[in-house]
């Protein structure tokens, strides 16, 4: 079980495409690895069975007919269920969404149904979002693959839980201020931000409209990019889809990076916040490599951290209380209180600071493309700090302002985040690999590179050990 | 009464205000603290904006991530 639970997507798709793995074997023991692990684990909010059975089952029978798809085709993966599925609910993670049912499937959902792809069930997230792990919720919150004690990222929370688990190969999550790359930086897995517009978001239940991005989170950069490919492309029906198609993100995958410039924004993690120390070492390390792998390393320069955090910060928080604020005003003891203390700020938002917000922005992306003339990509940290106890409120608090990963989703361009190691303690630490809007494939390219070299992507956790109290379970 | 004291006043007062204006009366005498932590974060400004910041950059109102080939 434990060894088809770690096949890579690419792997499987191979052996499935090849004849020599069904896709009805696969699903049958990934689903029997989440019935087995994830009472410990809680990546799951709903697991489809009979869905998936029927799904591998047409996939098994397609390709046994000659027919295949693409390389998702009998892939199993799993949704944050953030994502509308035709006939299941939309929880959201929140006591509010009780009783919704999703009458269409969301277009990244339609679009991996005609990859041929297998779908698992749908994953635990933060209360919309927005809020954090807490015991309020009709759901339990997931817990951090390394050590069950400490939070795994969020919001995108069980999609992390569940690629590093082996529960899922390919998870989609989604990312507002850092959402994909968080779980994916807590749990040691691969999690990609695309460009703002190169994934569609009909069908996603909204946090911040114009800094919401669809991505995913794999356990390998090959296998990031082959889910990439397969949801993304032009749809009329996000007002944000870019027109233009997407470049081939696999074809220069293994090209590595000699003859890359690549900018590091050290003052991010160096002057404008501290970081944990071994956070920083491991970046230093990880930044040697890449030189030593053949791309000219060299120090660029942006704002100030905290100018993107506050401009993404005021944007966030006011589209995102213009979604919920009858919710707030109406019913407030339905969310869990560190949502609706998330979510209230933008009660108080003045109309003045989000124009502010929206012509800063404006300087920010111009400022963001001019960098990226001189260099084909950036790399700066993800989290300042080591996951925190997940029962420890206020520490997950500060993990909104002690990240790197805003300047992203305000400039709109790729981000990646991929591990750089392990601290003493045995959890992951990560960097982010960012780029130009539309250039997923460099970044692809870069991220391949390092992660091949470093070979970080290789290690589980000890999912065997994992099986005990854990420290919410009251 | 001190600076600080008039200050408090007139920062409960302006909540008071917001509450009102925003629908939020039930919500704030169900969670006084949420709120009044809401009101302080979102009161929070921009910190600094750049040199070349003028009042006429035109808002990313309909934000799109261009690429080089675009312009």
């Amino acid at each position: 079980m434990t060894e088809l639970a770690y096949l890579t997507v690419a792997q499987a798709s191979r052996l499935i495409r090849s004849r020599e793995l069904s896709p009805v074997a696969l699903t049958e023991a990934l689903l029997d690895r989440i019935a087995a692990i994830d009472p410990t684990y809680h990546a799951f909010i709903s697991v489809t069975p009979d869905i998936a059975r029927a799904e591998a089952k047409a996939a098994e029978t397609e390709i046994a007919g000659g027919r295949w798809r693409g390389p998702m085709h009998g892939v199993p993966y799993a949704l944050k269920d953030i994502f509308d599925v035709a006939g299941l609910p939309t929880t959201c993670h929140s006591k509010l969404r009780i009783g919704h049912r999703a009458t269409a499937d969301a277009t990244v959902v339609r679009r991996l149904r005609d990859a041929g792809a297998v779908l698992l069930g749908k994953l635990s997230l933060h209360e919309f979002a927005n809020g954090g792990p807490t015991l309020e919720l009709p759901w339990p919150a997931a817990r951090n693959p390394w050590n069950t004690d400490l939070h795994p990222g969020g919001s995108s929370s069980g999609c992390g839980t569940a690629a590093a688990t082996g529960m899922a190969p390919a998870t989609l999550g989604t990312d507002t201020g850092g959402s994909v790359r968080n779980p994916a930086t807590c749990c040691g897995v691969i999690g990609m931000k695309p460009t703002y517009g190169a994934v569609s978001r009909n069908g996603v239940f909204p946090l911040a409209f114009s800094l919401d991005h669809v991505g995913p989170i794999t356990r390998t950069v090959e296998d990031n990019a082959i889910l990439f490919q397969a949801i993304a492309g032009h749809d009329p029906t996000d007002p944000a889809s870019a027109p233009h198609p997407h470049a081939d993100c696999l074809a220069g995958l293994r090209q590595g990076v000699k003859g890359l410039k690549i900018g590091v924004i050290a003052h991010f993690y160096e002057e404008d916040q501290e970081p944990d120390p071994e956070q920083a070492t491991a970046i230093t390390a990880a930044i040697a490599q890449l030189a030593k792998l053949g791309a000219e390393v060299k120090p660029v320069r942006l704002s100030p951290l905290a100018r993107w955090m506050d401009c993404g910060r005021i944007i966030h928080y006011a589209e995102a209380y213009a979604i919920h604020e009858r919710d707030l005003q109406e019913r407030p003891q339905d969310y869990a209180a560190i949502t609706r203390r998330r979510m209230l700020g933008g009660a108080f938002i003045a109309a003045s600071e989000y124009v502010k917000a929206q012509q800063l922005r404006t300087v920010l992306c111009e400022e963001y493309r001019a960098v990226l003339r001189d260099v084909d990509a950036l790399v700066t940290l993800s989290s300042f700090d080591l996951p925190c106890r997940i029962d420890d409120d206020a520490a997950i608090a500060r993990t909104y302002e002690r990240q790197c990963r805003m300047p992203f989703n305000v400039a709109g361009g790729p981000a990646i985040s991929v591990p750089t190691g392990f601290s003493e303690d045995g959890i992951p630490l990560a960097m982010q690999i960012a780029g130009r809007a539309f250039d997923e494939a460099t970044v692809y390219r870069i991220a391949h590179a390092y992660c091949d070299a470093a070979g970080w992507t290789e290690r589980r956790p000890p999912v065997a050990e994992a099986v005990r109290q854990p420290v919410m379970a009251k | 009464m001190s600076k600080d004291g008039q200050a408090e006043n007139a920062s409960a007062e302006i909540l008071q205000a917001l509450v009102e204006m925003r629908g939020l009366g039930r919500t704030y005498a169900r969670y006084p603290d949420i709120v009044t932590g809401a009101f302080e974060r979102g009161r929070r400004p921009i910190g600094s904006f750049p040199e070349n910041f003028s009042p006429l950059t035109e808002p990313a109102s309909r934000f799109t991530a261009r690429t080089e080939k675009s312009e």
